[in-house]
């Protein structure tokens, strides 16, 4: 019997958790400075601490984001830290556009906070810590660790959602938005629990490699029984032993020869049995069901409109982008894992297609009846939840589970899409913000914006083409749409085609319907018209505009999006 | 498969269920919160459920982390509950309705 105890010392690949460490850290920073900058540093006005903490958050976002462009670059796609996290280009990827609208949100929130009064210390830490929640969870390999992810990514937001206390609106968004949030991740958890009854391990590895883990697992399982077997085994022997007889000996052969029949026979056994796939599927079924309420996909987003309404305008975009992106990264990865058993596209192919379906159909029309600007907006990131979604059914698809090239198009097109949507998302509720109170509320209010701001009616106008994708091409939603629709149809799944189709044709009313309002349309008497000088910083206007330009550039060169890559 | 096994699960499912069931007709923002506890503990016995029949750790130390998860829960939750009570005076969930379209 072995008494000494290994010392296992786990290995720590740092230069790949350090962005993760550095956003951490820059969280706490934040708090810290927070409190004691006013001690520290004697005389220092609100304005001076507010912009130190800015900067503060800006740096370290930046910094992060430069380290997961270097980790794009070399990319192994290998498991590390204890085979908790897994980068691979798509993970890495999303995580960069993560940190894209977040140092946008960075850019644009010292306005917020010094028309809002809001603290700027609290906002910065949460954000911060949302990241890091979001930028995991694009990497996350580990179920738990990603439930634990979502959970840090959702309790910033659901914070930073009531950040402005002083409205009932905000904090009713974020009642409603923990409520229905805190529900999902009980389901998110059973699903967990489900998919490690299924395999007895939480870890997604590349297919192959679950395949194995779970093949392992099945044979502990037996060793289990077969240890506790020779257990019982050994204890008859103790006893024959202890009465002293010699021809014990032979016996303790014969069992031992048996127990080697017993574990070989077994193992056949092991080899043979299939993994139990209704705890898996009913799993993934309970997973899916939890992140459908995080990317406000359609049985699921009541809860959307209302948040959106309600939460500052910026979260609300922070909510629409960097949040969906990494928990559509983390679908991705799922699914992916999913391919152990051989049946799982036939089985959750309808699942996918239906709720994509139902997300663009509910999304689009729920969209047109929409007086107020922000609501709309709401409804409309619904349909393009349904879109992205489209994409990984395609991938999910029998056609092109087992094709590797094939699989690799249909991640870049979703990659690309989830970009796209990022940036007009960026585009349409930054300029919505910057318009203040006549821009977050009702559409009328657009009437005649042309007149009153051009530049900012021009901008919306792209961000509203953009979003309407089919039908003018030179955006970089019209690329998203269409790469993802051409997938769909490669893969022979021509009714989602029709059914993307007709939802981006059916959104071209509540699009273009503001341009319409903006260009066309007289303004109304009794509108307020806020003529004077907005305040403004560099930033917002900075981060606008680079939006813009990235629409036109890649709208126009969408391959050059692939040279970021390599 | 030891009875206790199945047992432990049907016992996770029922829990859960009344949970749901809860969150779907509880008005009071408290209760609310409390069948989504219901639930994740429902989840939480599914884990340890699981890790017995495998006859490995594991399970039961991700139990920890997703009761430390649920903790955190709690006092984001609250803190939103009070806020809101501060503004209206009451929590009932179907009377918090200023936002509707």
């Amino acid at each position: 019997m072995e008494t000494g105890i290994t010392a296992y010392v786990p290995q720590v690949a740092w230069s790949q958790i350090a962005p993760f460490v550095i956003l951490t850290l820059g969280g706490l920073l934040i708090l810290a400075l927070d409190a004691l900058l006013d001690i520290v540093v004697k005389g220092i006005t609100p304005q001076r601490r507010d912009s130190v903490l800015t900067w503060v958050t800006g740096g370290s976002l930046f910094v992060t984001g430069m380290m997961f462009y270097g980790n794009v670059i070399g990319t192994t796609g290998r498991p590390f830290f204890e085979g908790a996290l897994r980068a691979d280009e798509f993970g890495n990827l999303g995580a960069l556009i993560v940190i894209f609208g977040s140092l946008v949100f960075v850019a644009m929130s010292p306005r917020l906070i010094r028309e809002k009064k809001l603290p700027a210390g609290e906002m910065y830490a949460l954000l911060l810590f949302a990241v890091a929640g979001m930028t995991l969870l694009s990497v996350a390999n580990e179920l738990v660790t990603a439930f634990v992810c979502i959970e840090i990514l959702s309790l910033s937001l659901y914070v930073l959602t009531g950040m402005n206390r002083r409205s009932p609106r905000s904090g009713e968004a974020a009642f409603k938005y923990f409520i229905l949030g805190a529900f999902a991740s009980a389901f998110l958890v059973l699903g967990i629990a489900f998919i490690y009854g299924a395999t007895g391990t939480t870890q997604l590895f590349g297919t192959g490699r679950l395949m194995q883990q779970m093949q392992a697992s099945e044979a502990r399982i037996g060793a289990r029984q077969l240890i506790a077997d020779k257990q019982s085994y050994d204890l008859g022997l103790d006893e024959i032993l202890y009465a002293g007889e010699r021809p014990v000996r032979t016996a303790v052969f014969e069992a031992e020869q048996e127990g080697r029949a017993i574990i070989a026979s077994t193992r056949v056994e092991v080899e043979t049995q299939p993994l139990n796939p209704i705890w898996l599927f009913l799993g993934f079924v309970l997973i899916f069901a939890g992140l459908c309420f995080k990317l406000s996909l359609a049985p699921f987003h009541m809860w959307a409109p209302d948040v959106y309404e309600g939460a500052p305008s910026i979260v609300a975009m922070l909510i629409a982008t960097a949040s969906k992106v990494a928990a559509f990264a983390f679908l991705i990865h799922l699914v992916e894992a999913m391919a152990v058993w051989e049946h799982f596209p036939a089985a959750s192919l309808f699942l996918l297609s239906s709720v994509a379906t139902v997300s663009i159909l509910w999304g689009n029309l729920g969209a047109i009846t929409q007086t107020r600007m922000k609501r709309m907006l709401a409804y409309s990131s619904i349909a393009h939840g349904g879109y992205i979604l489209v994409g990984v059914a395609t991938l999910v698809s029998a056609a092109s589970f087992n094709d590797p090239l094939a699989h690799e198009r249909i991640r870049n097109s979703i990659l690309f899409y989830l970009f796209g949507y990022t940036l007009m998302n960026v585009l349409a509720f930054g300029i919505a913000a910057y318009l203040g109170k006549e821009g977050e509320g009702e559409i009328a209010a657009y009437r005649g914006l042309s007149t009153r701001r051009p530049v900012l009616a021009a901008g919306m106008t792209l961000a509203m083409i953009s979003l309407l994708g089919l039908g003018i091409p030179g955006t970089i939603g019209f690329w998203g749409k269409y790469f993802v629709i051409k997938e769909a149809v490669n893969a022979g799944m021509t009714f989602l085609a029709w059914i993307s189709f007709i939802g981006s044709a059916i959104s071209a009313y509540y699009y273009l319907r503001v341009v319409v309002a903006m260009y066309m349309l007289p303004e109304e008497k009794e509108t307020p018209v806020a003529g004077g000088v907005l305040q403004t910083n560099t930033g917002y206007t900075f981060s606008l505009g680079l939006s813009g330009a990235m629409i036109c550039f890649f709208g126009i060169l969408p391959a050059l999006f692939w040279a970021l890559g390599s | 498969m030891e009875p206790t096994f199945l047992y432990s699960l049907i016992l996770s499912a029922t829990l859960f269920t009344i949970g749901i069931v809860g969150v779907m007709w509880k008005r009071n923002a408290i209760s609310l919160f409390m069948n989504v506890e219901l639930m994740l503990n429902a989840a939480n016995l599914a884990f340890v459920a699981f890790s017995r029949e495998f006859g490995l750790m594991q399970g039961g130390a991700l139990v920890l982390f997703i009761m430390t998860v649920a903790a955190a829960e709690a006092g984001v939750g609250l803190a939103i509950f009070i806020a809101i009570y501060r503004s209206r005076r009451h929590i009932r969930a179907d009377e918090i309705d200023l936002l509707r379209g």
